[in-house]
């Protein structure tokens, strides 16, 4: 027996030191280790912008709060992530839960609805549309208010194996470091900054925009609106309604992606219009502006135009509430 | 409390210290073995106990009074037939009610009569099926005189209840295990050391292979109707694999785990997948329930000595019962019924025991001819586990038709092939070359494995696999049995 535990002690030694060395080390890592993470490193929020990565990099919750204070309980926070990482559903409807100050009543929520946020783009869903998305997620994380404590363990648990493995990198990496063209961070306020280095109108972006579109292209081919994610896109809504106004928009971008999605999704406006109908909620779409704001890849405004583009939200969100006082 | 869960990482090293700080009385560990294993259960809903304890002890009394009434054989039927029925009517309303009252109602509907009847809701209670069978097959051979009854009821109670074997097998038999509680216990190195390697490979198996599979399995099965050709038979052949490593990942850790104790439990599978024949897989596959079967079943109607007939209505029962014992739906007796009719040709032409060898004894690899009968008994397997698989024969049928019918290659993420296949590919791999040990980790004999740090890499590689690849937590697809 003396032998037995002899060995066990020596096999089992470097990893044990191993697993506490790397424990020790994503206790104490600072965090940030993804663009999502640093959403779930904030208190409980009065008012929230949900979405997609286009919301998540478009809108600016600082110019709301500054343009919209006096009318509803605010600050915003920009809770929105990413297609495969928010997609309406009941994953991130539970996320949202658990991200809202339920005490609120007056607060306010844009809800970004774009094609991609309410489709099947895999070919692994359900036949009503849930697909695998809803339990392979960084937003199945248990604790999305931690302010005063680390999430690192919950964090690396929550995600899937290549989420895993791209997250043990970067923690060793730091992603943050500038590369040649971007530089990427999130604010307090939950928006994501991506700033590029490079100009609006340059070569690299030009094709940029071409080569992500393809890739949209082969996506959109085999995607379909899921009715799965509509009826959790409605019961976002009415949950959201219960503690403040609810806006739905729809984010400006490049006029080949509104082609495109107006090829593959031609019903999709007109479904939108029907939900606003329905549940008596405002209905702003930006799709035909794109002239009035660049970007930076085909679908993402660059910063200047997100902060141009929320002014401009804004501006609509003033007359429509003055409209409803008279 | 699930094997590759944390509680179990703390629960098994305290159990273990304290089995063997208690050693010299194994009485004592004997009435510890009971504590803990209903610990064990209890963690899972406490609110089962009873129904353990009862089994227990109503078979418990039924071998003291089957010895008490010794020489009156009516009597001593009476008392078994009692314990059986008691313990499969428990067996039944938790498990089969349900069934049976929707079934009845289906079939009055079709001679236009409405039946109102009420479905229960109630949890199965997990392990029911294997504790209740093991707990049957001491009765049985206590009253066919195999075994004499036993007056220690701590030793019984340990024998039903023993934890590592609870909830999922192997389904022990009394004449083995029961035995085992009534002398002390001695520690053995080597058993303790093959016992850890074979609960590492288990978790291999189940956490690495089984858990990766099943994420690719569901969603194949939820969305066949949409999935081309090749997408279907990669998620059936993904469930075969999910099942085998699943089962017999748990059932190499619980006898890894029972090994620790001092204790050795049957073997339940024996590479199942290089079977050159239907018959020679259910010789390696299941092995615990297949045998109870075939020993309170199949031989108690009459076997194959029945005569030809007798033999094939005997054959047919037996899977068809061991479909039904796997749950309340009729894909699990279709099944059966679908691997009775595999089995059948080789029962009628007397080549059901031709492969009673290792498959490619002494070689390295197996001949064309053996790898053709492998694959081929695999194919025949794969369609039985469609059907096992599906949540009804519309849909079993519906998923093996869309194989033929829906276009061969459709568009669809295949990211779940990067972690499958290189898994499958080491489990076959390691499996084939350890194919006639007692489990893929078994290597005290293997030469160039002598070399201390050789081992211990195979331990890290293994561990850090686990580490990294591990796949979202699933159930073990047997609990639900």
């Amino acid at each position: 027996m003396k032998r037995f535990i002899t060995n066990l002690a020596i096999v089992l030694i470097f990893p044990f030191v191993g697993l506490c060395c790397f424990l020790l080390f994503v206790q104490l890592y600072p965090g940030y280790v993804d663009s999502y993470y640093g959403r779930f490193c904030s208190p409980k929020q009065n008012s929230l912008i949900l979405g997609t990565s286009l919301a998540a990099q478009g809108i600016e919750p600082d110019i709301i709060n500054e343009k919209l204070g006096h009318l509803y309980h605010l600050p915003i926070f920009n809770y929105s992530f990413s297609i495969d990482k928010s997609p309406y559903g009941e994953t991130y409807l539970e996320s949202i839960k658990k991200k809202l100050n339920t005490d609120v009543t007056n607060g306010l929520f844009i809800i970004d609805v774009e094609p991609d946020a309410i489709a099947t783009i895999e070919n692994m869903g359900d036949l009503h549309g849930k697909d695998t998305r809803e339990n392979q997620t960084c937003i199945t994380i248990k604790n999305v208010n931690s302010k005063y404590f680390n999430i690192n363990f919950q964090y690396l648990k929550s995600s899937v194996f290549f989420d895993r493995i791209v997250l043990i990198k970067r923690i060793s990496k730091n992603i943050f470091a500038d590369d040649e063209l971007h530089s990427i961070y999130i604010k307090d306020n939950g928006r994501l900054i991506v700033d590029s280095n490079s100009k609006i109108d340059s070569l690299q972006v030009k094709e940029d925009n071409i080569q992500r579109n393809n890739m949209i292209n082969e996506w959109y081919k085999d995607s379909y609106l899921s009715k799965y994610r509509d009826s959790c896109l409605c019961a976002t809504i009415e949950y959201l309604k219960q503690h403040g106004t609810v806006i739905l928009i729809s984010m400006p971008t490049s006029k080949e992606l509104v082609e495109l999605q107006q090829n593959y999704f031609p019903d999709f406006d007109k479904r939108i219009q029907e939900i606003s109908t329905k549940y008596k909620v405002p209905y702003f779409s930006f799709k035909n502006s794109f002239d009035k704001y660049q970007t930076r890849d085909g679908s993402h405004l660059y910063k200047d135009s997100g902060d141009q583009f929320t002014s401009d939200l804004c501006d609509s969100i003033l007359i429509y509430t003055s409209t409803l006082k008279i | 409390m699930l094997f590759n869960s944390i509680e179990f990482l703390f629960f098994l090293p305290i159990v273990f210290i304290v089995y063997w700080t208690i050693n010299k009385y194994y009485k004592i560990q004997n009435l510890f073995i009971i504590v803990v294993s209903y610990v064990f259960y209890g963690w899972w809903d406490w609110r089962f106990f009873l129904l353990i304890a009862f089994t227990s002890f109503c078979s418990y009394l039924s071998g003291i009074l089957i010895e008490n009434f010794e020489g009156q054989r009516k009597k001593q039927k009476l008392i078994s037939a009692a314990n059986i029925i008691i313990n499969l009517i428990i067996l039944c309303i938790f498990k089969y009610f349900n069934f049976f009252a929707d079934n009845l109602i289906i079939l009055f509907e079709v001679f236009g009569i409405t039946l109102d009847f009420f479905t229960i809701n109630v949890l199965l209670p997990v392990g029911i099926s294997f504790y209740t069978f093991q707990a049957l097959s001491y009765t049985i051979d206590v009253y066919s005189k195999k075994l004499k009854a036993t007056h220690d009821i701590l030793s019984f109670f340990a024998y039903i209840s023993f934890f590592p074997q609870l909830v999922a097998g192997p389904i022990e038999r009394a004449v083995n295990l029961l035995p085992q509680f009534y002398k002390k216990r001695i520690f053995k190195y080597d058993s303790a050391v093959d016992g850890l390697r074979q609960i590492l490979w288990g978790l291999f198996k189940k956490m690495v292979v089984a858990d990766n599979c099943a994420i690719a399995v569901n969603a194949i099965f939820s969305n066949y109707t949409e999935l081309g050709g090749i997408n279907l038979i990669a998620g059936s052949v993904l469930f075969a694999f999910q099942i085998y490593c699943d089962f017999s990942g748990y059932s190499d850790i619980a006898i890894g785990t029972a090994k620790l104790f001092g204790i050795q439990l049957m073997q339940n599978f024996n590479f199942p997948y290089f079977s050159r024949d239907i018959a020679e897989f259910w010789r390696r596959w299941h092995i615990s329930l297949s045998t109870w079967f075939r020993d309170y079943v199949y031989i108690p109607l009459g076997g194959s000595r029945a005569g030809k007939w007798k033999g094939f209505r005997n054959t047919i029962a037996i899977f068809v019962i061991s479909g039904f014992w796997h749950g309340a739906n009729w894909t699990f007796i279709i099944w059966g019924a679908y691997n009775a009719l595999l089995f059948l040709p080789l029962l009628l032409l007397g080549k059901n025991r031709k492969y009673t060898d290792t498959v490619a004894e002494g070689k390295i690899l197996p001949s064309v001819k053996e790898i053709f009968q492998i694959i081929l008994t695999f194919v025949l397997v794969l369609i039985g586990w469609i059907i096992f698989r599906a949540e009804n024969i519309g849909q079993a049928v519906d998923y093996i038709y869309n194989i033929f019918s829906n276009p061969l290659i459709t568009p669809g993420l295949y990211s779940y092939l990067w972690i499958c296949v290189p898994a499958i590919l080491l489990l076959i791999f390691v499996e084939w070359f350890q194919r006639n040990k007692k489990h893929g980790l078994e290597i005290d004999s293997v030469k160039f494995l002598k070399y201390r740090f050789i081992r211990f890499a195979i331990y890290y590689i293994l561990i850090l696999c686990i580490l990294l690849f591990m796949g979202k937590s699933q159930v073990f697809i047997y609990f639900q049995f």
